[in-house]
């Protein structure tokens, strides 16, 4: 469960690049490309076993103009997702 | 076998039509001696000789009954992230059809299947002659099997093959923005300049069957006689006035290309390159052992033995001769005698001891079991010891499923090379078949100390886990085989049915996704149903959108347009 509190760590095994503000993401694994939007790659890009999930949300709505609320439910469902996906793990004592 | 001939006359000229000018005369193969020709097992240590060279913007005749050039479909899906814009990156999308990503090793990315790609990129190489086997020339007149597969190729890889045609018997085609020619050795161009020369000795054992999509024939490989002997083939280089200033020979023995019964035209090759007038005793070994295999195609046991032991007695320490006596022997019986002669061979040259000096692994891969269990039971009888002729025995048997039997060997070769990783391993997997499940977690865990790296171990102590319900365990070993490359049908349902049981219901839908795509059109409807029954079960967990995009299709939700 994906809570403000929470923070996340990228998967080291997905070597990744921003490319033209999008975010390309290699799973080998599965053997697929990930390709993350702008915004989805500036969550990427924040991600870093450090910042909160709340933390995160600033950043987005310091960067784009979006209202906070908007912000807050798209990056907890967007990291929800890069979790389901084991692009991210959660920060173990988080 | 190594041949000296330093006290012969360098430099001698063969008689006959030349091209005109004497100095074209230099390096025409077969005519003139040639200083620099290097012998490999593995054909990529020319591109490592030609490096060390300093070889830049040379013609290349390659002469192999393979292409080598596997590097279009295998293309390195890290390099995506070197694109510099996404257009870029949508043009490299869009000509990959697929990744070949398990068991690849980045750390060595040179190998006999793509040599020819880094000589090219780094300009060793600027133009690209392929000769293949006159044998792949199809009852039609045209190489019908090769066009095929270079069609297929360009199917997986349409911007890395361009501009297929057919021209005057040769096809032509733009690789990479290089010209390449390929065609057989009557239909090769003249060549204006000295060439490397790089030649495959499985070039002249090559089989019709292996163009005609059918594989390797089940004909009986120890009577096989090569379509072209190396005296031939300089002879049609040098009619087509091909010269050559540096010569490459892999013998490509390993991997069973190569029958190690003809190790020696290789070196054959390489003599008659370097000393074009053959100096005695070696004119008349070869003679031998060619009468040698001519009888021995025919069956005429005897003769083939006399002219065998007659090659070895001018050149006693010529290892080609001993080891084509041994099967001669065995197969009159004379056991011992053929143990022997094995015997003679290794220690001569120890490369005879391989694991490919029989035709044990070419039967297998024909499921000819029968054949292949002859196979390795006679190279069995010469040395009992060859721990690689038991595994091929064990692993006959494994596929038979004579499993006791199969133990039986497994252990047998332990107990010689207790650290042997595949026998380590295949004891494993026969103690889950047999479903003594404590043994084969402890055999398993120890083949993983031997190669951690192997998806199949883990897919087994995976099922030794999963019977005695120990799902966590399981769940994990399954996972690390899925990471090591071991994909299967039935790896997927069981992981899916264990992330089912944790209420991990996207991930056992992802689960059942693979199998299904794994499993084709036969098993679609059966695991459909069951893909079916958890999406509909969990459909709002599936709907609620996610802002990334996934392969290659843009879902239809983005965190931008909130």
């Amino acid at each position: 469960m994906v809570t403000d509190g929470t923070r996340v760590t990228k998967n080291e095994h997905i070597p990744w690049r921003i490319i033209e503000e999008e975010a390309i993401l290699i799973d080998l694994e599965e053997g697929e490309v990930v390709r993350l939007n702008p915004v989805g790659a500036e969550i990427w890009s924040a991600i870093d076993g450090v910042r909160t999930i709340e933390e995160i949300v600033d950043h987005i709505c310091r960067t784009f103009d979006v209202s906070q609320w908007k912000a807050n439910r798209d990056v907890h469902r967007f990291i929800t997702s890069l979790l389901r996906h084991e692009l991210v793990q959660e920060r173990s004592g988080a | 076998m190594r041949v000296d001939f330093r006290s012969s006359s360098a430099g001698a000229v063969l008689s006959g039509p030349t091209p005109a000018g004497e100095e074209s005369l230099d390096g025409l193969v077969g005519a003139r001696p040639i200083e620099n020709v290097v012998t490999m097992e593995d054909h990529d240590g020319a591109y490592h000789a030609w490096k060390q060279s300093g070889f830049q913007g040379r013609i290349l005749l390659h002469i192999d009954s393979h292409m080598d050039w596997d590097w279009l479909r295998e293309q390195d899906p890290l390099d995506l992230l070197h694109a510099q814009t996404l257009t870029e990156l949508d043009a490299m999308l869009k000509e990959r059809g697929r990744w070949t990503l398990s068991r690849r090793d980045r750390l060595e990315p040179v190998h006999i299947g793509n040599y020819i790609h880094p000589a090219i990129q780094e300009g060793i190489v600027r133009e690209f002659y392929w000769v293949f086997p006159d044998v792949a020339i199809g009852t039609t007149g045209e190489p019908s099997g090769i066009l095929r597969m270079l069609q297929k190729m360009m199917d997986v890889n349409p911007a890395g093959l361009k501009n297929l045609r057919v021209r005057h018997n040769r096809i032509e085609l733009d690789i990479q923005g290089k010209r390449v020619t390929a065609c057989s050795l009557s239909d090769l161009p003249p060549l204006p300049e000295p060439v490397l020369l790089d030649i495959d000795t499985d070039f002249l054992t090559a089989e019709r069957t292996e163009y005609m999509g059918t594989g390797r024939s089940g004909s009986d490989r120890w009577r096989q006689l090569p379509w072209i002997w190396p005296e031939e083939l300089l002879a049609r280089l040098q009619a087509k006035g091909v010269r050559a200033d540096f010569v490459t020979i892999a013998y490509s023995v390993e991997g069973g290309f190569t029958p190690l019964i003809y190790k020696y035209l290789g070196e054959e090759l390489a003599a008659r390159l370097t000393h074009p007038t053959i100096p005695e005793p070696h004119r008349t070994l070869w003679a031998c052992k060619r009468m040698g295999a001519w009888y021995r195609h025919y069956h005429h046991l005897d003769r083939a033995i006399a002219e065998f032991e007659a090659a070895a007695a001018v050149v006693p320490d010529d290892a080609s001769s001993r080891f084509n006596l041994a099967y001669l022997y065995d197969e009159q019986g004379a056991h011992e005698r053929a143990a022997a002669c094995y015997r003679d061979a290794v220690r001569l040259d120890p490369t005879y001891g391989t694991a490919y000096n029989n035709f044990g692994h070419t039967f297998q891969a024909l499921s000819l079991l029968d054949r292949a269990q002859a196979e390795y039971r006679r190279i069995l009888r010469w040395d009992p010891q060859h721990a690689e002729a038991r595994l091929g025995l064990a692993e006959t048997l494994a596929q038979r499923e004579a499993w006791e039997e199969a133990q039986i060997q497994y252990h047998a070769i332990l107990e010689c090379r207790p650290d042997h990783p595949d026998a380590n391993r295949e004891l494993g997997r026969v103690y889950v078949e047999r479903g003594l499940w404590e043994k084969a977690i402890l055999q398993l865990k120890r083949a993983i100390s031997l190669d951690p790296a192997d998806g199949d171990t883990y897919g087994w102590l995976g099922d030794a886990y999963y019977a005695q319900d120990r799902w966590n365990e399981a769940m994990e070993a399954y996972q690390t085989s899925v990471r090591y490359g071991h994909r299967s049908v039935a790896l997927y349902l069981r992981l899916g049915g264990l992330y089912l049981g944790k209420r991990a219901l996207y991930k056992a839908w992802k689960q059942y996704r693979k199998g299904v795509r794994l499993a084709g059109r036969i098993m679609l409807v059966f695991l459909l149903t069951a893909a079916r029954a958890v999406r509909q079960r969990f459909s709002q967990e599936l709907h609620d959108g996610h802002g990334w995009h996934q392969g290659h299709q843009e879902r239809a939700y983005s965190l931008a347009d909130h």
